[in-house]
């Protein structure tokens, strides 16, 4: 086992992530619950979606274009190989957002043992609407014959929030600044479906290999979460500080010296 | 602090401040349908907020369904959306109500929110500087949901051994925040208006409430706002009497420069006026919460480790 990550020391570090990702797990649901009439689909769509009171909402015609245009891309594409035709107004099965925590697959090998983990990151999350995360779609396309009508659902919310947040700059900009910067990630087996997550800015890492096996071996199960790096935080900077400092610097920096 | 220093200041707190300021009404302009009165007030503020073109441009779309004062589609179209509604219209949209009632608009807590409205509005507006005797007559004409921030000026006395000046003073990274067009400055020049019209004195003052009970009822803006470094709180000041003013400071401090300097300095500008400075310490210096409340889950998870051993 790699001496820097004995199980006593796993163990620690398993705390006090467990810690830290709540701590800010739950900071970010009370800034997202603060924001969630921004992320409905109707402040950018307006009366592209089904059954929303009737008011013109500049730009929405845009919006809805840019996502027909990018659902004829990705639904019709692999895996999914569905009609590409995308009709309005649209029906949209849930309008509040909820984190879903972002896994992926490693493969760990020590010596001549190999495994596939499932690994999750506590400290990035899946942005999406109640219910219908996008990691959804690999269990339905397991499915002998995928659910077409809950696919095409899972891939339509997915690509509405990405919508109504790439034509809102300054919210991303507001997430930036609270040091939970949104980003656009494409996931293992989920084709070019654009999914949305935030992350912090603490970051966690994946131990080595032999300590990921024994871990999984310990636990009976081929799943690991990834450990927060203590340093880190010790030497975390405040952007918005950061920016000041810089601001003085560029337009009076005698002040700085004196 | 010397003149000198004070000019070595005044060179740091401008960019500063204007950095800020730029900052703040980004903020602000991306949370604007978050401040919007009909969030927390529903009907009874005009639904025309919902659009986001001016009643004409937008057309009949626009328009929402009536509402409990049957002030819809028909009624709307044919007012200014400033405008309050007039006692004929009022009449018929009770009449109308009785049968229409537009239960999907509703929006949750919108009676209770008007009711701290008007409770505040009775305490603060029946009395001086403002004795208005209107009440208030819901739907509530709204002309904007854009904010605006304006740096406070305070009343300062500065004394020294052989002077006494009153002095205003700008604290430039603390804003009063106002819904766009009801500045205090109008509010000022309305009180000190002895024609002024009451009503518009009336809506000038409900503006003011409204954002009042806007952020009181949406905790989560504080939060958010105090997240982005730009703390809001309520205050008051004599002249405005008992309203509750929003205030938006910042986490960078400022602070009035002793009062010798500021007699010095507005003696030498001929203006009665001065502003408060940034220092590089007040800066370099600030703290961050975020890190200290991580460090302190990292001591507590220490402490615990240490005492299960």
């Amino acid at each position: 086992m790699d001496e820097g990550y004995d199980l006593q020391k796993l163990r620690s570090l398993r705390k006090l992530t467990r810690a830290i990702a709540e701590s800010l797990r739950s900071e970010l649901k009370e800034h997202l619950s603060t924001v969630t009439l921004l992320v409905r689909p109707r402040t950018i769509l307006g009366d592209f979606v089904e059954g929303s009171a009737k008011g013109e909402v500049k730009g929405s015609e845009t919006a809805f274009r840019d996502l027909r245009s990018r659902y004829e891309a990705v639904a019709a594409g692999r895996p999914y190989g569905l009609s590409k035709e995308l009709s309005s107004p649209i029906e949209i099965l849930s309008s509040n957002v909820e984190l879903v925590p972002l896994e992926y697959p490693h493969v760990a090998k020590s010596g001549s043992e190999s495994m596939t983990v499932t690994v999750t990151q506590p400290l990035k999350w899946i942005l999406t609407y109640s219910g219908l995360a996008p990691t959804r779609l690999r269990e339905l396309m397991a499915a002998k014959i995928p659910d077409a009508s809950q696919v095409k659902n899972v891939i339509l919310h997915a690509l509405v929030l990405n919508t109504v947040l790439s034509k809102q700059p300054g919210l991303l900009a507001v997430f930036e600044a609270l040091r939970f910067p949104v980003v656009t990630e494409k996931l293992p087996g989920l084709g070019d479906l654009p999914v949305t997550c935030i992350s912090s800015s603490v970051r966690t890492v994946r131990p080595p290999d032999d300590v990921l096996i024994e871990s999984t071996e310990i636990s009976g199960l081929n799943a690991f979460e990834e450990v927060v790096n203590a340093e880190d935080i010790e030497e975390m900077k405040d952007p918005f500080r950061e920016k000041l400092l810089e601001v003085i610097k560029a337009n009076a920096p005698e002040v700085m010296k004196g | 602090m010397t003149l000198a220093r004070l000019r070595h200041y005044r060179k740091l707190t401008r960019p500063v401040s204007a950095h800020l300021r730029t900052q703040l009404e980004t903020i602000l302009e991306t949370l604007t349908p978050l401040f919007h009165a009909e969030t927390v007030f529903g009907d009874y503020v005009q639904k025309s907020m919902l659009s986001t073109k001016p009643e004409a441009e937008a057309g009949p779309r626009a328009q929402l369904g009536p509402d409990r004062w049957g002030r819809g589609s028909e009624l709307s179209m044919k007012r200014e959306a400033a405008l309050p509604p007039t006692v004929k219209e009022l009449q018929d949209a009770r009449k109308y109500a009785k049968a229409n009632i537009s239960l999907k608009e509703v929006v949750k807590g919108a009676d209770r929110a008007f009711h701290d409205l008007e409770s505040l509005y009775d305490s603060v507006a029946k009395k001086k500087p403002y004795d208005l005797g209107l009440g208030l007559t819901p739907p509530l004409p709204i002309n904007t949901s854009a904010l605006e921030i304006l740096p406070l000026d305070y009343p300062f006395v500065a004394r020294s051994e052989r002077q006494t000046k009153r002095v205003m003073v700008t604290a430039p990274l603390t804003w009063i925040v106002t819904y766009a067009g009801f500045s205090l400055a109008r509010l000022r020049a309305l009180i000190a208006d002895p024609n002024r019209s009451r009503d518009e004195l009336q809506r000038v003052l409900t503006h003011h409430l409204l954002l009042h009970v806007v952020m009181e009822r949406k905790s989560g803006l504080r939060g958010l706002l105090q997240a982005l470094h730009f703390p809001a709180k309520t205050e008051t000041m004599p002249e405005f009497g008992e309203l509750p003013l929003t205030v938006i400071t910042s986490a960078v401090k400022t602070e009035r420069p002793p009062d010798d300097v500021i007699l010095e300095s507005t003696d030498l500008s001929g203006v009665d006026a001065t502003e408060e400075i940034v220092r590089v310490t007040n800066v370099a210096g600030m703290a961050d919460p975020r890190r200290a409340r991580l460090l302190e889950i990292i001591e507590a998870e220490k402490t615990g480790a240490n005492g299960d051993a």
